[in-house]
């Protein structure tokens, strides 16, 4: 039994490390990915540097000294704005506008709120942050002044203060920090799809298409075991192609700077092998699912329709999870793929795996890969695969 | 020695035989001879063990197909009518895959292939990649990883399907040797030529029925014809005539 799976192991390896397709399938993404995340972080960071002070714009600031010189102890450099209406964009190389109105100083000396309009553009991070910065200290200013009125009418400012509230977030991870770190998950998990298709359709689909399937079916071999090898060759190359994307990635991770990064990566070196033996479980589960999917092809062209079809799971999954989580049932944490976003995600961003999570990830994925397997070998012993040869 | 006892196959509605029964002995060549569609294959395939038979059973050397299909298969050669090779092997890796599925290792493995290897004359040709093959050269890896374990009984569906003609003298060469060397050798044809001159064993098959059984001279002898040909339409009609 263990000889005849090893020689059916031995042969489709043998086959498919030949099979240009697989190959280029496996460097592609391995090293592809990679370098467009490399493209992407390129793209988040700013012109700017992060030593490059915060500029604010102010249309009207020869009424505003007192704030000008607030900016300037904040830090911010600051700049005079001519423009008065509703602008379309920023100034150049500014990161916020301030417009005051003409009865500013008038309002400010009077005790008056006077009308303040700040425009930011939030549409990178670091753009995000600047305008923000320019927010505070706006409403640092503001509580300057009504301090300062509130002591020249004799009264402490700190009666202002009724509460000190202190904010603690109890999140495991950020909203954004989570999102962005689900899609670095699916990335990983999109990796045993990717380096098994080409291989898992070639072990069945392709053996139907070649027409060698009728006499490889009439040798001494249990459909069980050839299912076996096939699988065992699949799973070895889904399994090895995701641990050397997930390697060249981690790599590339630690030359990008650290604030460019959208998450913080805690891995350990016990959290790397857990993540290893979680992609090891993963990749057979991804594998007895291709197999399952290319068994149903005539062709490799018949098959890479249905392959692309399910290519769509993980990716589905994985927006699910970064945008519906809320939503999701109880249920969704014990199913493959889920679970494993979860799991993964845990392991790489908070330094230590929830175990509820990573033992349903193994589990649902380990159930996940006999059903398939079981459903391969029933339909590969049917009649009705050698009449439809 | 292959015996096939009264079966019948059904796909749906479709009925692909109805009742073939027949003994292909050791050291006879067994032609089944039939139009398409007459059934031939699918007799083919339940003796390998790849189609259940809805009715009826088939046993080689008394190992009953259908009870022991993994047993059976240990005692079979198959040359099925396509000949499947996987491109990116070698006519050597072929021969190795499948005689290690038969159970073959060391030096009984290489013996084996070289054994085969010197029967087919494909020194030539066999640490290349099959990709590229004439069809003369895929015949012979099929009908090498067929033999290279030297089953008792050797089963063929039209062989000479698509091969030149020095492929298919250089294949009836090699089925008389089997023949001659004591193994049974069953195939399909519809080749009239071909059948009269290597069959011992002639089984007419029309409409999923043995309608003649016989040597190619008893069968011509039946018809009352002058050759196999003219014999085959006599008979076949005949039956076609009655089931009507």
């Amino acid at each position: 039994m263990n000889r005849l799976f090893k020689v059916v192991y031995r042969k489709e390896m043998k086959d498919m490390l030949r099979d240009k397709r697989a190959v280029l399938a496996i460097a592609s993404y391995a090293f592809g990915v990679p370098l467009l995340m490399a493209f992407v972080f390129f793209l988040m960071a700013d012109d700017k540097g992060a030593e490059v002070r915060t500029s604010v714009a102010v249309a009207g600031l020869e009424q505003a000294p007192g704030l000008v010189a607030y900016f300037e102890r904040e830090g911010l450099e600051v700049t005079a704005s001519t423009i008065a209406d509703e602008p379309k964009t920023l100034p150049s190389s500014s990161d916020a506008l301030v417009i005051l109105p003409e009865d500013f100083a008038e309002k400010l000396e009077d005790g008056q709120p006077a009308q303040v309009q700040l425009y930011v553009d939030d549409r990178s991070r670091t753009q995000a942050e600047r305008g923000g910065e320019v927010r505070d200290a706006l409403n640092g200013y503001m509580m300057h002044v009504a301090s300062a009125r509130l002591i020249a009418r004799g009264v402490p400012p700190i009666l202002m203060q009724p509460l000190a509230v202190n904010t603690s977030d109890l999140a495991p991870s950020s909203f954004i920090n989570k999102m962005l770190g689900n899609s670095l998950m699916l990335i990983f998990m999109l990796a045993p799809f990717v380096m098994g298709m080409s291989v898992a359709l070639d072990a069945l689909a392709g053996e139907r298409e070649r027409q060698s399937l009728q006499s490889l079916m009439a040798q001494p071999i249990a459909t069980g075991m050839l299912v076996a090898g096939k699988w065992a060759m699949v799973a070895s190359f889904a399994f090895g192609g995701t641990l050397l994307a997930v390697t060249v990635d981690l790599i590339l991770l630690q030359f990008v700077p650290a604030d460019l990064l959208p998450f913080k990566l805690q891995l350990t070196a016990g959290g790397f092998a857990l993540a290893v033996l979680e992609l090891a479980v993963l990749s057979m589960f991804v594998a007895s699912a291709l197999l399952a999917v290319s068994i149903h092809a005539k062709s490799f062209k018949e098959g890479q329709t249905y392959m692309s079809m399910l290519m769509m799971a993980p990716v589905i999954v994985g927006y699910v999870k970064m945008y519906g989580e809320s939503k999701l049932p109880e249920v969704a944490n014990y199913l493959p793929i889920f679970a494993d976003v979860e799991s993964m995600a845990r392991i790489f961003f908070d330094g230590a795996p929830n175990v509820t999570v990573t033992l349903s990830a193994l589990g649902s994925s380990l159930v996940g890969t006999a059903i398939c397997l079981w459903l391969t070998t029933r339909r590969l012993s049917s009649e009705q695969m050698l009449s439809e040869t | 020695m292959i015996i096939v006892e009264k079966i019948a196959k059904n796909f749906g509605e479709v009925v692909a035989v109805q009742d073939v029964g027949f003994t292909a002995e050791d050291g006879m060549i067994t032609t089944l001879l039939g139009a398409n569609g007459s059934g031939k294959s699918t007799t083919l395939r339940t003796v390998a063990a790849l189609l259940k038979p809805d009715q009826g059973q088939v046993t080689v050397d008394g190992i009953c197909v259908q009870k022991d299909p993994l047993k059976a298969q240990e005692r079979l050669g198959i040359f099925p009518d396509q000949f499947g090779l996987y491109t990116r092997l070698t006519a050597r890796e072929h021969l190795e895959y499948y005689a290690q599925i038969h159970g073959l290792t060391g030096t009984a493995l290489k013996h084996a292939i070289d054994e085969v290897v010197s029967l087919l004359h494909m020194e030539d040709i066999l640490d290349r990649r099959t990709e590229g093959f004439s069809q003369g050269q895929r015949m012979k890896v099929a009908l090498a990883r067929a033999i290279v374990h030297k089953p008792q009984n050797i089963v063929l569906d039209e062989p000479t399907r698509g091969l030149d003609v020095m492929s298919i003298r250089m294949l009836r060469q090699i089925l008389l040797e089997l023949k001659s060397a004591g193994h049974c050798v069953l195939l399909s044809s519809h080749v009239m030529a071909e059948v009269e001159i290597l069959s011992d064993h002639v089984v007419m098959i029309a409409g999923g029925v043995v309608c003649a059984d016989g040597t190619p001279a008893e069968l011509v002898e039946a018809a009352k014809q002058p050759n196999l040909e003219e014999a085959f339409v006599a008979l076949t009609s005949a039956h076609e005539r009655n089931a009507a």
